[in-house]
C-alpha cells in the first residue's frame, strides 16, 4: 500500500464522505432521539392500519418498546443499506474505472509502485471510507441513546448488528471494486454496479413483503442483517459477520489479482 | 537499454502492432515516427507494461517491462499522448503527489522546469489551457531526472516558442546520456533532435534508420508561383506538377542546386514550402502503392 496515495485519495474525496456521513447521521440521530417507548406503541397502532406489505417493505416490522429493535427496524432495513451502497458505487468507480477509462491511472502506474500496491491502496480507500461512515453513525447513536435513554440500548447486540452490516458492506464494496476493474469503462462500471446494488436492495425488500415471499431472503446477503437472529444468537452474529468479512476480502484479493494481470489500454 | 523483441499486439478490431523488433541504446534519442493510428501508442503501452502483448516482449535494462514495472519505473519518465489528469487538483498538487509516490527528495529540477516553461502550477488543472496541461505533463515526466524518457507526441499543444524550449531541453538531456524515445508524426521535430528513427505504419515497422539517411530520403515540396504561366518549367528535369495557372509544385530530394539554378531562369514571384505529414513525406519512398 502507498500511504501518500491513500492520504491523497482520502483528501480528494472528503467532501463526498462528509456528505454521505452527514445525511445518514442526520437521519440516525433524529431517529434515535425520537425513540419513546410509549409513542412507539402509538406509532405501532398507526402502522397497523397500513397494509402489511407496505409496512414490511419499509422495514417497520419491530417497533416494540425496546430501543435496539426500534433502531434496527428504523435504520437497518433502508437507510444503512441504501446510502452506503450509493456512496460505494460513486467512490469505488471513481477510484478505479474512471481512472482506467480516462487513462489518468497511467500516471500512478508509472511511479515505482506495483499494480498490486496501487490497487490495494484504492481498495483500502474504499473500505476505510465506508467503514468510517458506519462507525461514525454507530458512535453517535450510542452516545445519544446513553444520554437520552440510559441503559436502554443493548450495546452488545447493537454492535453485533453493525458487525454484520459492515461484513455485508465489505462484500458489496468488493463486488463494486471487481466490477470497476473488470468493466474498464466508467459508464459501464457505474451501470453494472448500480444494477448490483439495486438487485440486492430490492430482493431484500421483497423478502420482507410477506411470509410467502420470505424465501427471497436467500437471494441476497443483505438479509443477514436480521435483528431477530442477532437478538437470539451470538453465534449467528459471529458467523454472519465473520463469514461475510472473509468472503468480502476474498473478492478483493481476486479483484487485485485480476487488475495485476489485466491488459490496460491506458 | 530498451529492447523490443518480436512484439505483437493485436486488438479485437484487427489493428495493433505486428512483430516489432528494435533496440534503443543507452544515451540515444530515438524518434518513433508514424501517422496517427499507426501503432506508436500501442508500442509505448507495451514498453511501460500496461498491456499484455499477444506475443513477444519488451526488455528495459534487461528486465521484462510487463512483470518488473516497480523496478523499471524507478528509471522512467513518461509523457502520455492523451493527457488526462485529476482535473480537480492544482498543478502543484498533482506534481506533489507524483513526487511523493516516486520518493523524490530533490525539487530543484521541478522548480527550474516550472520557470523554464513559464508555468504557474498554482492553477487548477481544469482551468488550464491545452498548452499549459502539456507543460505540466512535461514537468511531470522530467522532474525526477529519470534515466529513460518515454515521450508520446510531446510537443503537441505547445506554441512554436515553447516547442523550441522543449527541443533544447531534450538536447540537454541527451548530453546527460539519457535514453529517450520520442514518438511523433512530425518529421521536422524528429529530424532536429534524434539520432535514429523508426518508421511505423499500420502496425508494422517499415524501417529503422540513421536520421541523416532519413533526411536524404525525405522529399521537400515547394510551391512556386511565376509571374505568368510558363510550361517550360515542366522540362527542367525535376519532379514538377502544374497545380493551376501560374502555380507549380516541385518535389526536391537532395537536388537543391539544380532547383536554385533552374529557378533563376523564370520569373518567380513566390516560393513557399508545403508542410507534409510523415505519410506524405515517406510513404512514397517506402513503397506503399495504396498511398496517394
Amino acid at each position: 500500500m502507498n500511504k501518500h496515495l491513500l492520504f491523497f485519495n482520502i483528501k480528494t474525496n472528503i467532501i463526498m464522505f462528509i456528505s454521505f456521513t452527514g445525511i445518514t447521521l442526520m437521519y440516525s440521530a433524529i431517529a434515535t432521539a425520537m425513540f419513546d417507548p410509549e409513542s412507539t406503541a402509538l406509532l405501532q397502532e398507526f402502522v397497523d392500519i397500513l397494509p402489511e406489505p407496505i409496512i414490511n417493505m419499509m422495514g417497520f416490522t419491530n417497533f416494540g418498546s425496546e430501543l435496539t429493535g426500534y433502531l434496527a427496524s428504523y435504520l437497518y432495513g433502508f437507510i444503512f443499506f441504501l446510502f452506503p451502497m450509493i456512496f460505494m458505487v460513486m467512490l469505488g468507480n471513481k477510484l478505479m474505472a474512471k481512472q482506467i477509462d480516462d487513462s489518468s491511472m497511467a500516471y500512478l502506474l508509472t511511479t515505482p509502485n506495483s499494480r498490486v500496491k496501487i490497487a490495494l491502496t484504492q481498495s483500502m480507500t474504499l473500505l476505510l471510507n465506508v467503514i468510517s461512515l458506519i462507525l461514525v453513525n454507530v458512535v453517535v447513536i450510542i452516545i445519544i441513546s446513553e444520554i437520552a435513554f440510559p441503559d436502554q440500548l443493548n450495546i452488545g447486540k447493537f454492535l453485533g448488528l453493525n458487525y454484520i452490516l459492515i461484513g455485508t458492506l465489505i462484500i458489496t464494496s468488493a463486488l463494486i471494486f471487481l466490477i470497476s476493474i473488470y468493466a474498464g469503462d466508467y459508464s459501464k462500471a457505474v451501470g453494472l454496479s448500480s444494477a448490483l446494488v439495486g438487485y440486492l436492495f430490492i430482493m431484500n425488500m421483497i423478502s420482507k413483503l410477506s411470509e410467502d415471499l420470505d424465501f427471497f431472503k436467500y437471494t441476497t446477503y443483505l438479509s443477514l442483517v436480521d435483528i431477530d437472529k442477532v437478538m437470539n444468537s451470538n453465534l449467528f452474529i459471529f458467523l454472519a459477520g465473520s463469514l461475510s468479512t472473509i468472503i468480502g476480502f476474498g473478492i478483493y484479493i481476486i479483484s487485485i489479482h485480476i487488475f495485476n494481470k489485466k491488459s490496460l489500454t491506458i | 537499454m530498451i529492447e523490443i523483441i518480436n512484439l505483437t499486439q493485436v486488438y479485437r478490431s484487427g489493428k495493433g502492432v505486428f512483430d516489432l523488433n528494435f533496440k534503443i541504446n543507452e544515451g540515444e534519442v530515438f524518434g518513433y515516427l508514424g501517422p496517427n493510428g499507426a501503432g506508436k501508442t500501442t508500442t509505448i503501452r507495451n514498453i511501460l507494461g500496461f498491456t499484455n502483448a499477444s506475443s513477444g516482449k519488451v526488455l528495459i535494462k534487461g528486465l521484462d517491462s510487463r512483470t518488473n514495472t516497480e523496478e523499471i519505473n524507478k528509471y522512467i519518465g513518461f509523457l502520455p499522448g492523451e493527457i488526462s489528469f485529476y482535473s480537480q487538483l492544482k498543478g502543484s498538487e498533482f506534481l506533489d503527489l507524483l513526487g511523493k509516490m516516486r520518493k523524490m527528495d530533490n525539487f530543484d529540477l521541478r522548480s527550474k522546469l516550472e520557470d523554464r516553461f513559464k508555468l504557474d502550477t498554482n492553477v487548477y488543472i481544469k482551468k488550464m489551457s491545452k498548452g499549459m496541461k502539456q507543460k505540466l505533463a512535461i514537468i511531470a515526466a522530467f522532474m525526477h531526472d529519470p534515466e529513460i524518457l518515454i515521450l508520446d507526441e510531446p510537443t503537441s499543444g505547445l506554441d512554436p516558442l515553447m516547442q523550441n524550449v522543449f527541443l533544447d531541453l531534450i538536447k540537454e538531456e541527451k548530453n546527460k546520456n539519457k535514453t529517450i524515445l520520442l514518438s511523433s508524426h512530425i518529421f521536422e521535430e524528429v529530424e532536429k533532435i534524434c539520432d535514429r528513427a523508426g518508421i511505423i505504419k499500420d502496425g508494422k515497422l517499415i524501417s529503422v534508420e540513421d536520421i541523416n539517411s532519413l533526411k536524404e530520403k525525405a522529399e521537400d515540396i515547394f510551391e512556386v508561383q511565376l509571374l505568368k504561366p510558363n510550361p517550360e518549367i515542366l522540362n527542367i528535369g525535376l519532379d514538377i506538377t502544374h497545380i493551376k495557372e501560374n502555380i507549380y509544385q516541385i518535389s526536391i530530394k537532395n537536388n537543391y542546386n539544380i532547383f536554385f539554378k533552374e529557378m533563376q531562369k523564370f520569373n518567380v514571384i513566390k516560393i513557399s514550402s508545403i508542410k507534409q505529414t510523415i505519410e506524405e513525406k515517406f510513404m512514397k519512398y517506402y513503397g506503399d502503392e495504396d498511398y496517394e
